[in-house]
């Protein structure tokens, strides 16, 4: 009968479409009016597929001569476009509706989507398209203050290393990362045009779903699967210039001279080596600043600013090109792009190559098959040393003799080269010379290329006999290869010192830090890791009158391996041939070592609403480790969630709100997990101690045991809760999406080294469960939108603006029973600075002579540190822990879109406030120490001019910044040390990302064959504003002489969609 | 039936999924396979076979040899570290000795506890884990484990008296824990050691790892200290039945490695440069001159004392004259009548070395340095002297800085003074003067039988030459209740003194002047008979009290 019911329709609609086609050209007329019925001027009113093409006026007429069958199109930018199809009868008269920018109709969530209606949890989520309005180069930058909950600091600026770090909601925990359904390490590798959504799981339930992963969040990213209707091919390219955003000055020749005589006359009266100003003999002497500035460097005396010469303007290049397109049975998507970074540091390279193709197709009547497979190609080379960096994180970028740090410690009164050999300088704590250009173009280099690719698989099937019965079965398989070769060219420079009786001279040629010995090095790896992951599920959404309900269960097993093997040979004679086998092997020529993980996970999900107005939804998630033992309460946890919503807009008696277009209360309460500690704690393992001889043989090895097992370790938990409003009025003239939320963690795994008498021998765990930490705070995700005419052209605006705030505090820590209230660890902000309190400069010998003060006799100029025990000297026990973490409790984003004729514009502000950088850097262990960015002339090496122009000194006694001083006698160096007075509010506000573009008419475009045609200008890290002194970035790294600065990009580009 | 056969399908699943998560580590080596097989199991047991070293050359102090806390060695002035002035303070006592100087220089309380756990965990491993092991290796094993431990109980005994016994049930170890009384701790290391002297085999079969002669030898030493002179004459009896006999030449005993068929050795700590396992004991003790040739700075960081050197008799007997040597002199001291002992024990001026005679005067090549009036005096002696037994004379500088030659840990001639105190204690004047008269011997001396004080004299002064350097005589004096007792018998009021000497204008005279090298007098306060319990003991386990005597 059904089949019947068809084949008359089907006839119907053929012989309709005959009819049409026999109608001659006919005028058509209509209205568009928006949803309140008021009339829309300015929509574009398109025959599609031709040029024919008219605006609605001032009271939203239009007419336009159009055929029988001819597909009516209605555009205007800021609502959804609306198609119909004529058939001879006019007047066709359309109501456009906003398009949902922010509030989707459906979103991704953990194992599926949901209706953003009827969410209860709170998500976060944006379209792929936003990602593609910033010049970025990977996904995690641009995330920043476009989603309320996540905050973003990004540290590095090297090609390739410039991702930046997120956290969710002030989570002490990194946040857990799903591509199409399954979890990754990372997502920097994604190309931003293959992204279709990013979904940001932020309180327990809607995380609880990812149980031992989940404590500190999810980010959900899919990518695009193509569309029905004919292929559509895309090229989007751009290409542009970069260079430093923010770096501080450093003294130029003459200006060392002169502040480095300063600091020495005034360490010498403090020291009282001489008695009265007049018997300074100065170190740098006039003819020496004379021959600086004489232009002859042949005099071994010159003024180059090697920060301008080391750090010049990198070159990024951007090329993507995707196909996409599908019938009824299939769609698909295929895309290819390239990524080029030429670092604005030369030989500072990274190169990306990226593919991806999904396809989906119907392969039976109830059966779909999807396929993806992505390829990411990374090739990194560098010279032999590290850009720069900080040590906030163990794993990050370090290094003395970073190029970075050879530039700022490099003299600036040297003349580039000298004798033929490049000229450098040692830092009094070096035995080495600094010399930035020496060490870009003489000491070799390092290559990196990686390889990760990508497959993944699924099969759905519909179960017949049961309407909403769903099974599915997906697997992944994820492949990681890197490679990198090292060679290490040893390399000479001259160094200029100044002799005992006042001449200066130079060095024989010295050999850089690594020596010579051990000729050119050759240093090859290889590293691989694979991730299968596989997922079978059975689901369930059926309606039974206004009840709707859904379930699911699933189970996941995750298997995760790797190995590394790398080989070191020494005196490789050519450098041009950097092959192992020309060399000869060195103390240690071959490391290698395999790992391997598992997990698995059981999953569970009720959704149930009544008529989309009361919601419920409970999930679960049994979760087992590798990391812990047996088959015991330790190793598998149940993490559960429940969360409730009430669309009051539904309920009749706020019917009669005309202004309310929705409005929502939700509530949830989730546990979540997180095993990121190390595995196999339950066990006894050994470690390789001195080798013993045993007399008249060669030496056995020894094994002592390194730790005490500990069978009851487990995962650390964390308790979330949150309660949200979502509104929306005035048709979208003004969205609210707000959210409080309480996070407990607890059973945090501490080091547990106190109150255990020696005689125990350290026989107790190293690690047990015990801290805990909370976060709590509000996310909200403001948003207005609106339109009217400007020049006759409609003009659409939008603004979003996310605000996060989160606090973050130790509500137990394993504190030392026998130390001061401030140093306890308990009850402090996370992340808060170690130091002392500074009470500003001394400003006189009374003021002097009334305090307590560390070590010798302080100077006027010298920090006035606080005696908190009141023991009269100022010494370790006065340090504790105060003040703010380096991450902002508040961070903000103001993300604004503007469209008129053609052009459309996108500004995205971020920023941060209630926190604190400290100058000094702060370990990642939080210890703190003195930098280059506070102490003047540390090591001997120059300093940023803010330091020393703002320095006390004899010629600025009013000066903000401590004593000018060579850091040599009394208190030059303690002043650099961490204390309150480096700890600076960062609060501020930058103009992250901007993007003009123009969109020519498709009318002219499509003579061309061109689908749409924009192009565009875009920016990055444009502008900061912030109280900081010059140059420190509020996004500065940890503890750190130097870093390879946050680029400022300014790119110009293409898309062109055929 | 169907939902059955789903809960059954789950359950199987479930059961799965554990074992799939049911891994051995790939980067680190856990129990299982540790304990599987002797050979993986020696690689444990191996671990508890450094302590022996540390017992020789680390725990006794972290601050230098604990000769220099007597009146026979002295280290340097440079600055306040170890190795350098803090032994000196040890030595001046007085207001130095605080409970927390005492435990961080001289304690090792927290050390030893660690390498007592270590063993127990091992004891405890190889009892349960290596019950597949063939009997025979678990019970050498538990032999070699088990003398470690008895040994290190005997460290800690000697030290602190009353401690904590622990044995391999670990569920025991607790952070409220009671000390047990003395005689409990000797009784507990008495059981260990004669475990192990009935269960290991003798020296041939052992290869070099602990062996039965270990044990015997240990008992001879640590239940001297007990007062159980019977199992110290019986131990030393059998030992003697092993074929351990002293070398002719007493320098050998400590140059010539048991594979070279070193008879005196019991227990040799054996070094291999190839294989990284060094020592650096000439870097500190070296002649200064040694480390000048070869362009260097080292050696010389604590050199023998004037008072050391009138211990030695003449090689005929008897004791020369000092006296002329107490002033200022042109005349060379009586270096070459000395007994061989001397010779072998300390470089002096003109002392041969190395293919060159010791130069330890003002300007020479060894140098020598006013004891705190002169900065940096490493490398150079204060007390006109150098250490001679440990250093290696075969050590070539220029090649390589680490010291390879073997310690001897353990020795028959111990042993045969170690008897000579129990007969003389116990009453069996015979067995003390054939052990004495033994000892004597081999260094040529005369020896005429003694009885009564005399006895215990001559077993006194045997011990102080014999055994000088080796780190005893700063424990014996503790073990006779002599050390608080004022010098020449104990530590309290004197000075060290040194030879300061120069060259003069006739070639190889030379001027020798007699001066302190201390700036006060020396004090041993009766409480440094027993260490006090360090802080971090006392502050966490409310069982125990600071011994009386430190309160």
């Amino acid at each position: 009968m059904k089949s019947f019911t068809r084949l008359i329709v089907a006839l119907l609609t053929g012989l309709l479409l005959v009819q049409g086609a026999a109608f001659a050209q006919a005028q058509l007329r209509g209205k568009v009016t928006d949803a309140d019925g008021k009339p829309l001027a300015g929509v574009t009113v398109m025959v599609k597929g031709t040029l024919n093409g008219t605006m609605t006026a001032a009271d939203g007429s239009y007419s336009l001569r159009a055929s029988g069958g001819d597909v009516i199109e209605f555009s205007c930018l800021g609502l959804a476009t609306v198609e119909r199809t004529f058939d001879g009868r006019s007047p066709i008269s359309v109501t456009l509706t906003e398009d949902a920018l922010y509030l989707d109709d459906v979103v991704v969530v953990g194992y599926g989507t949901a209706k953003k209606e009827t969410l209860t949890a709170a998500v976060s989520a944006i379209k792929g398209d936003e990602l593609l309005k910033a010049p970025s180069t990977n996904v995690s930058q641009v995330l920043a203050g476009k989603l309320s909950g996540v905050s973003s600091v990004q540290e590095s600026g090297e090609p390739g290393l410039d991702q930046a770090s997120l956290r969710i909601r002030g989570s002490v925990y990194g946040v857990a990362y799903v591509v199409d359904g399954f979890p990754v390490d990372n997502i920097n590798d994604i190309d931003p045009a293959d992204i279709e959504s990013v979904s940001v799981l932020k309180d327990g339930a809607s995380a609880a779903v990812y149980g031992l992963k989940a404590a500190g969040g999810v980010i959900i990213i899919t990518t695009r699967k193509g569309d029905k209707g004919d292929a559509h091919i895309t090229y989007n390219g751009s290409v542009g210039v970069s260079m430093n955003a923010n770096f501080p000055r450093f003294m130029n020749g003459p200006q060392f001279a002169y502040y480095y005589n300063l600091a020495q006359e005034m360490d010498q009266l403090a020291s009282g080596a001489i008695a009265s100003e007049e018997e300074y003999e100065p170190y740098f002497l006039r003819e020496n600043v004379e021959a600086m500035l004489n232009g002859d460097p042949t005099d071994g005396w010159d003024n180059v600013d090697y920060i301008k010469k080391v750090f010049g303007t990198g070159i990024t290049n951007k090329h993507n090109i995707t196909v996409q397109g599908g019938n009824e049975k299939s769609r698909y998507f295929i895309s290819g792009g390239f990524l080029g970074q030429k670092g604005n540091i030369d030989g500072y390279n990274y190169n990306r190559y990226n593919v991806r193709a999904n396809v989906e197709t119907r392969i039976a009547k109830h059966l779909v098959f999807n396929a993806g497979l992505s390829g990411v190609v990374g090739r990194r080379r560098t010279p032999r040393f590290l850009s720069g960096g900080s040590d906030s994180d163990a794993g990050y970028e370090v290094g003395w003799f970073s190029i970075a740090h050879q530039v700022i410690g490099m003299y600036p009164f040297l003349p580039e080269k000298y004798d033929g050999y490049y000229t450098g300088a040692i830092a009094s704590n070096q035995v080495f010379a600094n010399s930035p250009l020496a060490a870009l173009y003489e000491s070799g280099n390092k290559q990196t290329r990686s390889f990760n690719g990508t497959l993944t698989g699924s099969l759905t099937w519909d179960i017949p006999w049961v309407k909403g019965l769903q099974a599915k079965v997906s697997g992944s398989y994820d492949y990681l290869d890197s490679y990198n070769k090292n060679l290490d060219t040893p390399y000479y420079v001259v160094v200029r010192r100044r002799n005992e009786d006042g001449t200066w001279g130079w060095t024989a040629p010295m050999v850089d830090v690594n020596g010579a010995s051990d000729g050119n090095k050759v240093g090859e790896g290889s590293y691989y890791q694979q991730t299968m992951t596989a997922q079978a599920s059975l689901s369930y959404a059926n309606t039974f009158g206004k009840h709707a309900l859904e379930l699911l269960a699933l189970m996941e097993i995750r298997d995760f391996q790797t190995n590394n093997l790398s080989a070191y040979v020494k005196n490789v004679p050519f450098s041009m041939l950097p092959e192992l086998s020309n060399g000869t092997p060195t103390a240690s020529p071959v490391i290698g070592g395999s790992n391997a993980s598992r997990s698995a996970g059981y999953v569970g999900r009720i959704r149930y609403n009544y008529d989309e107005k009361y919601l419920a939804e409970f999930t679960g998630r049994y979760d087992g480790s590798y990391k812990f033992a047996g088959m015991t309460k330790t190793r598998w946890g149940f993490f559960p969630s429940a969360s409730l919503g009430w669309v009051v807009s539904k309920e009749s008696f706020l019917q009669e709100a005309a202004a309310l277009d929705n409005l929502k209360l939700r509530a949830s309460v989730g546990l979540l997990g997180n095993d990121g500690v190390s595995p196999y704690m339950f066990l006894s393992k050994y470690a390789l101690g001195t080798k013993v001889v045993y007399p008249g043989a060669s030496a056995v090895p020894s094994y002592y045991t390194s730790g005490i097992p500990n069978k009851d370790l487990t995962w650390e938990k964390t308790l979330s809760y949150n309660v949200g409003l979502d509104f929306s009025l005035w048709d979208g003239l003004l969205g609210a999406e707000i959210d409080g939320f309480y996070n407990y963690t607890y059973d945090i795994l501490s080091y547990n080294g106190g109150g255990h008498p020696d005689s125990m021998g350290g026989y107790f765990p190293t690690y047990v469960n015990k801290n805990a930490i909370d976060a709590k705070g509000i996310d909200v995700l403001l948003t207005h939108r609106n339109r009217f005419q400007l020049g006759g052209k409609p003009f659409f605006y939008e603004l979003g603006g996310t605000v996060t705030y989160s606090k973050t505090r130790w509500i137990k820590y394993n504190d030392e029973p026998n130390v001061p209230s401030w140093q306890k660890v308990t009850g402090t902000t996370y992340g808060s600075h170690w130091g002392w309190l500074a009470e500003g400069l001394y400003r006189s010998e009374d003021e002097i002579d009334n305090s307590a003060w560390y070590g010798t006799r302080p100077n006027i100029g010298d920090i006035k540190y606080k005696d908190l025990n009141g023991d009269g000297q100022i010494d370790w026990q006065d340090r504790g822990i105060f003040g703010k973490s380096n991450r902002p409790e508040l961070t903000f984003g103001l993300n604004v879109n503007l469209g008129w004729n053609g052009f459309d514009a996108n500004l995205q502000f971020t920023g941060g406030a209630l926190f604190q950088v400290s100058m000094t850097g702060t370990y990642f262990n939080e210890n703190d120490d003195d930098t280059i960015w506070t102490k003047t002339f540390k090591e001997g090496e120059n300093s940023p001019l803010f330091l020393v122009e703002n320095a006390y000194s004899l010629d600025n006694p009013n000066g903000t910044f401590p004593r000018l001083t060579l850091g040599t006698t009394g208190h030059g160096g303690d002043n650099g040390l961490s204390s309150s007075f480096w700890w600076r509010d960062g609060k501020y506000v930058r103009l992250k990302t901007a993007q003009l573009g123009y969109t020519l008419p498709q009318a002219f475009t499509r003579k061309f064959g061109v689908e749409s045609l924009r192009l565009f200008v875009e920016g990055n890290n444009l502008f900061t504003l912030d109280g900081l002194p010059e140059g420190i970035d509020p996004e500065s790294p940890g503890v750190n002489n130097g870093y390879y600065p946050q680029q400022r990009n300014i790119m110009g580009g293409v898309t062109i969609t055929l | 039936m169907k939902k059955i056969l789903l809960a059954l399908s789950l359950l199987g699943v479930l059961t799965a999924c554990n074992k799939f998560l049911d891994m051995t580590p790939t980067d680190s080596i856990s129990d299982k396979v540790m304990w599987a097989d002797t050979e993986s199991a020696e690689y444990a047991v191996n671990s508890i076979y450094s302590y022996a070293y540390d017992i020789f050359a680390v725990w006794p102090s972290s601050v230098g040899m604990t000769e220099a806390f007597t009146d026979e060695f002295k280290y340097g002035s440079y600055v306040n570290f170890a190795m350098c002035l803090i032994p000196s303070q040890v030595a001046y006592g007085g207001t130095n000795l605080t409970n927390s100087f005492v435990s961080v220089y001289l304690g090792c309380w927290g050390s030893l506890y660690d390498a007592i756990r270590r063993t127990n965990e091992a004891i405890s491993n190889l009892k349960t884990l290596g019950q597949d092991l063939p009997e025979a290796d678990q019970v050498r094993l538990l032999g070699e484990l088990r003398l470690m431990r008895g040994w290190l109980y005997f460290e800690l005994v000697k030290r602190y008296k009353e401690v904590i016994l622990y044995d391999e049930d670990l569920s025991q170890i607790a952070v409220e824990k009671a000390l047990s009384s003395e005689a409990e701790g000797w009784n507990f290391i008495w059981n260990d050691l004669d475990f192990a002297a009935k269960n290991l085999p003798e020296k041939a079969a052992a290869k070099g790892r602990l062996d039965k002669g270990v044990a015997l030898a240990l008992i001879t030493r640590a239940m001297l200290y007990a007062g159980e002179n019977d199992k110290v004459i019986e131990a030393a009896n059998e030992l003697a039945g092993l074929g351990y006999a002293l070398m002719p030449s007493y320098g050998d005993a400590f140059t010539v490695p048991v594979t070279s068929g070193n008879t005196e050795t019991i227990l040799q700590y054996t070094f291999s440069y190839a294989d990284g396992v060094t020592h650096d004991f000439d870097f500190y003790y070296a002649p200064g001159g040694d480390y000048k040739l070869v362009g260097q700075q080292g050696g010389g960081y604590g050199t023998p004392t004037q008072e050391m050197v009138e211990s030695y008799e003449l090689a005929t007997g008897g004791f020369p004259d000092w006296s002329p040597w107490h002033g200022e002199t042109l005349v060379q001291p009586p270096y070459d009548q000395l007994e061989p002992r001397f010779k072998a024990t300390i470089l002096y001026n003109g002392a041969p070395w190395k293919g060159r005679s010791i130069e330890p005067f003002i300007g020479g090549t060894d140098g020598w340095c006013q004891w705190n009036k002169e900065p940096k005096p490493e490398g150079r002696t204060t007390t006109g002297y150098y250490l001679r037994k440990f250093v290696d004379e075969t050590h070539n500088l220029a090649e390589r800085s680490q010291s390879v030659q073997h310690f001897v840990l353990i020795r028959y001639g111990e042993v045969l003074l170690n008897k000579a105190e129990a007969c003389y204690r116990s009453g069996d004047t015979d067995g003390a003067n054939a052990a004495v008269k033994a000892i004597r011997s081999r260094a040529g001396l005369p020896y005429t039988n003694k009885s009564g004080d005399a006895l215990w004299q001559a077993i006194r002064q045997e011990r102080r030459v014999e055994l000088a350097f080796e780190d005893d005589w700063y424990w014996s004096l503790r073990r006779w209740k002599e050390a608080a007792e004022d010098w020449p018998l104990g530590l309290n009021n004197y000075q060290v003194h040194g030879l300061k000497i120069e060259s003069t204008a006739v070639a190889g005279q030379y001027k020798y002047t007699y001066v302190s090298v201390d700036d006060k007098d020396r004090n041993f306060p009766a409480k440094m008979y027993r260490f006090p319990l360090p802080d971090g003991e006392l502050n966490s386990n409310p069982l125990v009290n600071q011994y009386p005597e430190w309160n």
